[in-house]
């Protein structure tokens, strides 16, 4: 377990860079998130750092170590791949056991690497290290199933098989490439709190490669957010949510109401609207971004006001259990606000007229 | 020679290490590369090379020893020229085997697309698509009608090799509908009869065609007794296209069915809703969607019939003159220049074949043939079809099985001559081929260290070769998987002159010696092992190999653990397919083996060809039991719906 650093990694494939200058540190026992679309230099990041790319240039530290040249095998790293990439020819067992199997192999003479050769995973280890295997499983609650082979378990099953290989050898370093991708969505919500259940007790540094940003925001320590192989904010899952700093991020964690405007004084400039801010402001006339979260758009009943206001007409009203969703429209912009369900506020019909209010604070500048 | 080769061996390790830095991996690349080099490359430019001076050349041995001057003396005394390729033309015998083979609108067409070709770079778009299959049908129609006008006889217009792969076409879909769209009673012991008889060795079925349908054959004998007469006679080119077509069918039948098995069941129940009738369904939806199937598996039965040595010289008369029996003929002569002359036009007709496969695979596949599997849906279950189609695939599959009877009755009667059929019977035949097993250099002892040295070197090739195409990044990865490929587009006659003409003289001198039929086995059934091998490398992806790296296993633990208990049944199942093929072989053998080391099949075509059938049927026999039995299980690990 130590303290993972990147710096200055690059990685080029041919001419196309999908990696390009990142800066990682990751605190020791840390849960650390890349989050991004397909192609944005995240899965990259995460083979450089197991060795199964070599970077281009830049480091990569495990504590004092640098390992940006060391091969894979000599990194210490558990990994969890997306398809799981369990050996379909051996029993889950052996597929837990081949870590520790793998260093008996490489410290061995030559007659002690034939007899591993020779015999099955499980043979070749001695009996403390068998225990360490049922420990690995049980953690997972699959030790009745080590004789099984792969094919024969569930997709959740060959997920904690996956996660107990990594774990076993009690790896420095713990890395995760889309682990949840191939579980359906109901499966991906309780594995994904297995996950940091397991990481948080064995206190492994952590890096978790992720496309999906709920996934991301509920199990992360912190969150590096990239885009074309370089990361555009890195901070805690409430800082990413709600206070994020671009308008391709605020659209990516799933945002809406976001609308170009101009920067005044203490207000931005949309077209025929003015929404007084909190924070600072960059010069007046930039051109910015706003957002304005669907929860933090009240609706102001008969009497009420609010620092920001807006009048709009209800277009459609959406029943989703504990929220009830609008949309609004209001001049050449349509609003989505997201009012609570509760039995003693009044409910807005498509073609009502009402007044949405919301603080300056709620108000999200973004640069593009 | 061996220090030349370790030399070479060093100088080309250095080179790939000064890139590579792995020390393990450049001895293997430079292993494999020296290889294919001196078997493979260098042999067939030596062919086209001979094509032009009319005598042998060892390069191979030029390029070892870099004798320039020796070369350059050798090319002097023959100087290329055009000489035999003008003979070609000049010459009847030559023009009308490859007219005979391939015919003479399918040729013309083929050239007149060629021609085309560069012309579409020209043409304005709107134009441009009468350049391909239009160009195509309407040439192959011109000539057609154009030659038959001129007496030409149909066989000649159309070509035997184009008439043989339509008829197994014909069955071969047919069969593939039974076993796919109908409620067919057996259909999966029918499925697996139906891969028979591609392990039947050719020559094996000329026989027993000939004791059925000769002159004096049963069947023959049988129907005058009644008055009445066949049309086959025991040499002729019906006979022969008979033989070869039911013998390979199941080459289409194969991949027809595979294309059948993927295809979408609700495409066909989406045509009967729009209120097609099923007879226009079939023709309309399910043949299209196949037709990239059905063409690879014509062109393989092409390629087959046309190199098919054994049944072709058995069952063709002499007068209609085939290309493969015409270029063994000069070879035999010596006549260098024609016999590789004629081998290079083989394989330029095949080459410009798989370049229109590929043109017509590329206009007119579809994406939704890859949709889900499993054909449940439109069956057709009325019991008129189901006992039709029945009945269809039992009578395709009797003509292969009543020849191997036949074969089998043979093999056990004491003598046959004058009665219809065998009245005494013996065993005495068996009892002397096991009686004769451990003899030194009895044939299936020959058989036996022949091709067990040879498989070896194949699946050790075959498991690199697949390794290296897969797992490498370097370019060079292409060059290899063409040149593995490229002794499937060379018939077995034209491999065996281009190695006759490269290794008969020094100061590389191999022919007529056991090591060169041993290489020869290698190169040519290499892309069995590769092709299915690589399957198996492209199935399991990198994942596996990267799980194991990150858990601490060093690259020879990956590979002995993880790489090749993953890909070993393919590798299995590609290494009983070459098995098979190696068995069977008369055409390069009969070319370059010494007769001292003739193995079991060249030692029944040779009894065939003397006429000692009862040897021949005892032998042929045991020769099949031996190839069926791993083919059966290759069928099981599911190397022969590959294809090759």
């Amino acid at each position: 377990m130590s303290q993972v650093v990147l710096k200055q990694l690059t990685k080029q494939f041919g001419t196309a860079l999908a990696v390009n200058n990142v800066n990682l540190d990751i605190a020791q026992g840390e849960l650390f998130s890349l989050l991004g679309s397909s192609g944005c230099g995240k899965t990259t990041t995460l083979r450089c750092v197991a060795g199964l790319e070599l970077p281009s240039s830049g480091q990569i530290l495990f504590g004092e170590r640098d390992v940006a040249q060391v091969p894979p095998y000599d990194r210490d790293c558990g990994m969890v791949f997306q398809n799981y990439a369990l050996f379909p020819h051996m029993t889950v067992a052996d597929n837990v056991a081949y870590g520790l199997m793998a260093r008996r192999y490489r410290n061995a003479g030559l007659m002690g690497k034939l007899s591993n050769l020779l015999r099955t995973v499980s043979a070749s280890i001695p009996a403390e290290e068998k225990k360490q295997v049922a420990e690995a499983l049980d953690l997972v609650e699959m030790g009745h199933l080590g004789d099984r082979r792969p094919n024969q378990l569930s997709g959740g099953q060959q997920q904690r098989v996956a996660l107990a290989r990594a774990l076993v050898t009690r790896p420095q370093v713990l890395l995760f490439d889309e682990p949840l991708g191939a579980l359906d969505a109901k499966l991906r919500v309780k594995v994904r709190e297995e996950i940091r259940r397991i990481q948080q007790r064995a206190g492994i540094t952590t890096l978790y490669v992720t496309h999906d940003q709920e996934e991301a925001l509920s199990i992360s320590d912190r969150i590096a957010v990239m885009n074309g192989g370089k990361v555009i904010q890195m901070g805690s899952p409430e800082d990413l949510y709600l206070r994020p700093q671009s308008r391709f991020l605020a659209d990516f964690i799933g945002l809406t109401n976001i609308f170009p405007c101009k920067a005044g004084a203490g207000a931005v400039a949309l077209e025929g609207l003015e929404l007084k801010t909190a924070g600072e402001l960059p010069a007046g006339g930039t051109d910015l971004s706003v957002a304005v979260r669907p929860d933090a758009l009240r609706i102001l009943g008969e009497g009420e006001s609010a620092p920001n206001e807006i009048e709009a007409k209800v277009t459609l009203r959406m029943f989703l259990g504990t929220v009830i969703k609008y949309e609004m429209a209001a001049g050449p912009r349509t609003w989505t606000v997201a009012a609570p369900q509760q039995a003693s506020r009044k409910e807005y019909d498509p073609g009502e007229t009402v007044k949405l209010g919301c603080e300056p604070s709620d108000v999200l500048v973004l640069r593009d | 020679m061996i220090s030349i080769i370790a030399v070479w061996m060093t100088v080309l390790t250095a080179l790939v290490y000064w890139k590579a830095r792995s020390l393990p991996k450049s001895l293997v690349v430079a292993g494999v590369s020296l290889f294919l080099f001196l078997f493979l490359g260098l042999p067939v430019l030596t062919l086209i090379l001979v094509s032009l001076t009319g005598n042998t050349m060892n390069l191979p041995g030029y390029a070892l020893y870099l004798d320039v001057p020796g070369f350059l003396q050798r090319l002097s005394k023959d100087p290329p020229s055009l000489k035999y390729y003008v003979e070609f033309f000049t010459t009847s015998r030559y023009y009308l085997s490859l007219i005979n083979s391939v015919g003479i609108a399918p040729l013309f067409a083929g050239i007149l697309w060629l021609l085309a070709i560069p012309l579409s770079f020209v043409v304005p778009p709107a134009q441009r698509r009468w350049l391909g299959m239009p160009l195509l049908i309407g040439a192959f129609l011109f000539a057609l009608v154009l030659s038959l006008a001129f007496g030409h006889p149909f066989v000649q217009a159309v070509g035997f090799s184009p008439l043989v792969s339509l008829a197994a076409t014909f069955l071969g879909v047919s069969v593939a509908f039974c076993l796919t769209r109908t409620t067919m009673p057996g259909r999966q012991l029918i499925r697996v009869l139906c891969v028979v008889p591609l392990a039947i060795p050719s020559f094996l079925c000329a026989l027993s065609f000939k004791i059925l349908m000769g002159d004096a054959g049963i069947v023959t004998r049988l129907m005058a007794d009644i008055g009445l007469h066949h049309p086959f006679a025991s040499q002729s080119v019906l006979s022969a296209g008979f033989v070869q077509a039911f013998l390979e069918f199941p080459l289409v039948m194969l991949t027809a069915a595979a294309a059948l098995d993927r295809m979408d069941p609700s495409l066909g129940e989406a045509a009967e809703v729009m209120g097609a009738r099923r007879g226009f369904t079939l023709w309309t939806v399910h043949l299209p969607v196949i037709a990239p199937g059905i063409t690879a598996g014509a062109l393989l039965v092409f390629i087959r019939s046309m190199g098919d040595f054994a049944a072709l010289s058995l069952l063709m008369p002499t007068e209609f003159r085939m290309i493969v029996l015409e270029a063994y003929r000069d070879q035999a002569g010596p006549y260098w220049g024609g016999a590789s002359m004629l081998s290079t036009f083989m394989i330029f007709t095949i080459l410009m074949l798989l370049a229109l496969q590929k043109y017509m695979v590329e206009r007119g596949s579809f994406q939704t043939v890859t949709g889900r599997s499993g054909a449940s849906g439109n069956l057709a279950s009325s019991p008129l079809i189901r006992y039709g189609a029945l009945a269809w695939c039992l009578a395709v599959l009797s003509v292969p099985f009543v020849l191997l009877c036949t074969i089998a009755l043979i093999s056990v009667a004491a003598g046959w001559g004058t009665e219809t059929f065998p009245t005494h019977f013996t065993l005495s035949r068996y009892g002397q081929i096991f009686g004769t097993l451990l003899k030194p250099h009895s044939p299936l002892l020959n058989s036996f260290y022949l091709v067990f040295w040879a498989l070896l070197g194949a699946l050790v090739l075959s498991f690199t070769v697949a390794y290296l195409i897969s797992r490498s990044k370097h370019w060079s990865r292409h060059l290899l998987d063409f040149a593995v490929t490229l002794p499937f587009v060379v018939p077995g006659v034209a491999f065996a002159v281009a190695l006759v003409a490269s290794f008969n003289n020094k100061p590389m001198e191999l022919h007529f010696t056991a090591t060169l039929v041993i290489l020869a086995y290698i190169v040519t059934r290499m892309p069995y092992g590769v092709r299915s091998t690589l399957a198996s490398f492209q199935q399991i992806g990198f994942s596996m190999e990267e799980a194991s790296k990150t858990m601490g296993a060093p690259a020879t633990l990956t590979l002995w653990k993880v790489t090749t208990p993953l890909v070993l049944p393919g590798l299995l199942a590609g290494g009983i397919m070459a098995f098979i093929s190696m068995m069977q072989d008369v055409a390069i053998t009969v070319m370059i083996c010494p007769p001292k080391y003739y193995p079991a099949g060249m030692f029944v075509f040779h009894s065939i060809e003397n006429g000692r059938i009862f040897e021949a049927s005892a032998y042929g026999l045991v020769l099949l039991l031996l190839i069926l039995v791993p083919y059966l299980l290759a069928y099981r690990l599911g190397g022969v719906k590959t294809g090759l």
